[in-house]
């Protein structure tokens, strides 16, 4: 990596190729880009972080700390994907030039301090950012408030003539409501092979639309 | 749906078992081989390459539940193609594991035999007598499922639940721990001065019992011939019970609620009955249970203290500590010492006992006899005292074993937490829940509480005696060829005379 003001705690492979296919390896910005990195080689599978990611996203549906207080679907913003005999855990990586955020329609992503951010309540859920996401990280999912699906007046089933549910756009926030800062997924993983790879930059980002979308 | 539910789930046993449910299962179309239940069970059980599914052998299982407690792999209710082919695998996975239909917590790889929908069918049973019993370590951790903190002490609460369940009696298995006490205690004296079996340990963790009976059943004669407090007031009920209520024991229908997931098969065992009549007929998990109030729309937050009945609900603060690592052998010697010394124990609190090492020792000087005893959380540490024992180097008197690593608090049948990091935290609130109860009891030694008093009066006449030898005790059998699992590494706290003055 070729990089000049970019630190990184803990480099890894994931990151250069990553930083290779933006097509923009080295690039610095003047925002701090911090992001969750995986050992891949590491990882067992066991999901624990994807819990973990639950269990402190949805608080608000009233869930606690045991199991039995869970009354919605689990859906985490971290992915245990499994490819061969390798586990590895997918999430945002807070690209210094969102792609997503580039995509959304509604301005519903956003970078703030570093961390990109999806606002829910703006998301249409039209699942642009899911795809222009080069790493997968991103779900479009059933929307939950007070532990009940979210129904989407105007959208009924054509057969039943039951409302649907409001979808949105889900995916890691660096548990930025989190008191200690630290994510989740960090503090549960048992095998220790997430990290948070805190970037420092000193220069302003550039636009690089061109480089993802060449023709959109 | 589809109705065509192969057995997917429950892969079979590697070898024929002495037993036709193995309890705890892993579901191999969820199981990551991650192996982290393989790390926390205590006798290798789990078998498996890592990244294939495991299965476990369940001639050596002990049925503590540990593997479930820790499995963090669930179904994912978005795999399937569809949100509708995805909940109709849910429901099929949920009835695969007989839970109850409207369960809405996500499903793990590792889950035990469930039994709530057997028990609710057989409550509707018209002319039954239905009684049940919840154990100590109950009331500390219920709550939790409810979304309340840690350890939040609800023995009211749970008593006004079961009621409204349907509950005729609401009885306590901190009575049975006070009648384990009386009769275990009694024991040990016998065996101390007329020199029987020594060391001897304690029999009323079934998940402890199924080990020594699997890995040192040569050792069988060491354990207590008492049955376990759960199963101690099951034979109660059925007898004593049955007279002073005047019904027939054969119309009762009697359930406990356990944190624990062996107690089934302890309840199952062939020799747990009394002339005729199984001492408890069913068992429930912590967790089962609230289930089965969030079912009922029973709103657990708001339901009034109310009191346990008489007289097989009326405890001591001895019995109610029998929910942590420590406690029996803490109540044993409150009585214990007061029955061989006819002195009053000094202090009450013995912290030497607490604590959450794996194994602790003392000695305690009781009369003129220097009592050696030690305490064992968690079955791996078993091993490496048991190999003294077997080698007759073992010079203890009195040995508590409990299978899970704080004790019954944090049994297999107990809320499952979602984050490793506050197990901790939620075994120490549990603990000092306990123990808090334990302090605010007016009668804190089995042998005081005016309710044991009254049912050897008019019932068992004395501990050991005829009535109790034929209800409140019990054999062990023999279930394999002996050691063949890992031996252990153990701290050890104490060693350290002690003396209660
Ligand atoms: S918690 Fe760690 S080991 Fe487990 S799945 Fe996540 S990254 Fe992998
Ligand atoms: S049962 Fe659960 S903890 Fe055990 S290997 Fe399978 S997924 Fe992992
Ligand atoms: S129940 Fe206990 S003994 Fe059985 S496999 Fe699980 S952890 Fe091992
Ligand atoms: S310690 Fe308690 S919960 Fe654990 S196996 Fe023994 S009796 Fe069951």
């Amino acid at each position: 990596m070729s990089g000049t003001g970019n630190m990184m705690h803990r480099p890894t492979d994931t990151r250069s190729a990553s930083m290779s296919r933006m097509g923009a390896a080295g690039r610095t910005s003047a925002v701090a880009s911090s992001f969750v990195v995986a050992d891949a080689g590491q990882c067992i599978g066991c999901k624990a972080c994807e819990l973990a990611c639950f269990a402190v996203h949805s608080q608000a549906n009233g869930i606690g700390a045991s199991v039995g207080t869970v009354s919605v679907p689990v859906v985490p913003k971290v992915y245990v994907v499994r490819t061969g005999d390798t586990y590895v855990p997918v999430q945002c990586r807070h690209c210094e030039n969102a792609p997503c955020a580039h995509a959304c329609p509604v301005q519903a992503i956003r970078q703030e301090d570093g961390v990109v951010m999806i606002d829910e309540d703006r998301c249409i859920g039209c699942t642009s950012c899911v795809l222009a996401c080069p790493f997968g990280a991103i779900e479009v999912s059933p929307v939950y408030r007070a532990g009940h699906l979210v129904t989407q007046s105007g959208l009924t089933h054509r057969a039943n003539r039951v409302a649907l549910p409001r979808t949105a756009a889900s995916k890691c926030d660096l548990c930025a409501e989190t008191e200690n800062g630290q994510p989740a997924c960090v503090d549960a993983c048992p095998n220790h092979v997430l990290r948070l790879a805190k970037g420092i930059s000193d220069s302003p980002p550039e636009p690089r639309r061109e480089v993802f979308f060449p023709r959109l | 749906m589809s109705t065509t539910i192969d057995k997917i789930s429950s892969p079979p046993c590697m070898k024929t078992t002495d037993y036709t449910d193995p309890v705890i299962h892993i579901d191999p179309t969820l199981c990551t081989g991650c192996r982290r239940c393989a790390e926390v069970c205590p006798v290798d059980a789990i078998e498996g390459l890592p990244g294939e599914p495991q299965t476990i052998n369940a001639d050596r299982c002990v049925i503590c539940g540990q593997c479930v407690q820790i499995c963090s792999v669930y179904a994912s209710d978005w795999a399937g193609s569809s949100p509708q082919e995805s909940a109709a695998r849910r429901l099929e996975r949920i009835q695969e594991r007989d839970m109850p239909a409207d369960i809405r917590e996500p499903l793990f790889a590792a889950y035990y035999s469930y039994n709530l929908n057997k028990v609710s069918d057989m409550m509707t049973k018209p002319g039954q007598f239905r009684i049940v019993q919840c154990a100590p370590a109950i009331r500390v951790s219920l709550a939790e499922e409810f979304g309340m903190p840690f350890g939040t002490l609800t023995p009211g609460k749970m008593a006004a639940a079961l009621r409204r369940l349907g509950f005729d009696r609401v009885y306590d298995t901190n009575f049975g721990a006070d009648v384990t006490i009386m009769e275990e205690g009694t024991e040990l004296i016998r065996r101390v001065t007329e020199g029987g079996p020594l060391p001897m340990f304690t029999s009323c963790c079934p998940a402890w019992v199924r080990f020594a009976e699997i890995e040192y059943p040569d050792l069988l004669d060491h354990l207590s011939s008492c049955k376990s407090p759960m199963q101690m007031l099951g034979a109660l009920i059925k007898s004593y019970g049955a007279q002073l209520d005047e019904v027939e024991p054969a119309n009762i229908y009697s359930v406990a609620i356990m944190p624990c997931t062996c107690k089934q098969f302890e309840c199952d065992r062939p020799e747990m009955e009394s002339d005729g009549y199984r001492d408890v007929d069913e068992v429930l998990t912590t967790r089962e249970l609230a289930y089965w109030i969030k079912q009922s729309g029973i709103d657990f937050a708001n339901l009034p203290d109310e009191e346990f009945d008489s007289p097989l609900g009326q405890y001591s603060g001895a019995g109610s500590i029998f929910g942590v690592t420590g406690g029996v052998m803490e109540a044993a010697i409150r009585t214990g010492y007061e029955l061989l010394t006819n002195e009053k124990l000094p202090k009450l609190q013995l912290d030497f006992v607490r604590g959450e090492e794996g194994i602790r020792v003392a000695e305690v000087q009781v009369g003129k006899l220097q009592l050696k005893v030690a305490v064992v959380a968690g079955l791996q540490h078993a091993y490496q005292l048991l190999d003294r024992v077997q080698a007759g180097e073992c010079d203890y008197h009195f040995i508590e074993v409990m299978g899970c690593p704080a004790g019954c608090i944090s049994g297999g049948g107990q809320p499952k937490i979602m984050l490793e990091k506050q197990r901790i935290e939620a075994y120490r609130a549990r603990k000092s829940s306990i123990y808090g109860h334990d302090a605010a009891r007016q009668v804190r030694k089995s042998h005081e509480n005016p309710h044991i008093i009254k049912l050897y009066d008019e019932f068992l006449g004395e501990p050991l005696g005829h009535v109790s030898h034929h209800l409140l005790h019990t054999t062990f059998q023999q279930r394999g060829p002996g050691k063949q699992s890992r031996s252990s590494t153990i701290s050890i706290k104490g060693d350290t005379d002690y003396s209660i003055h």
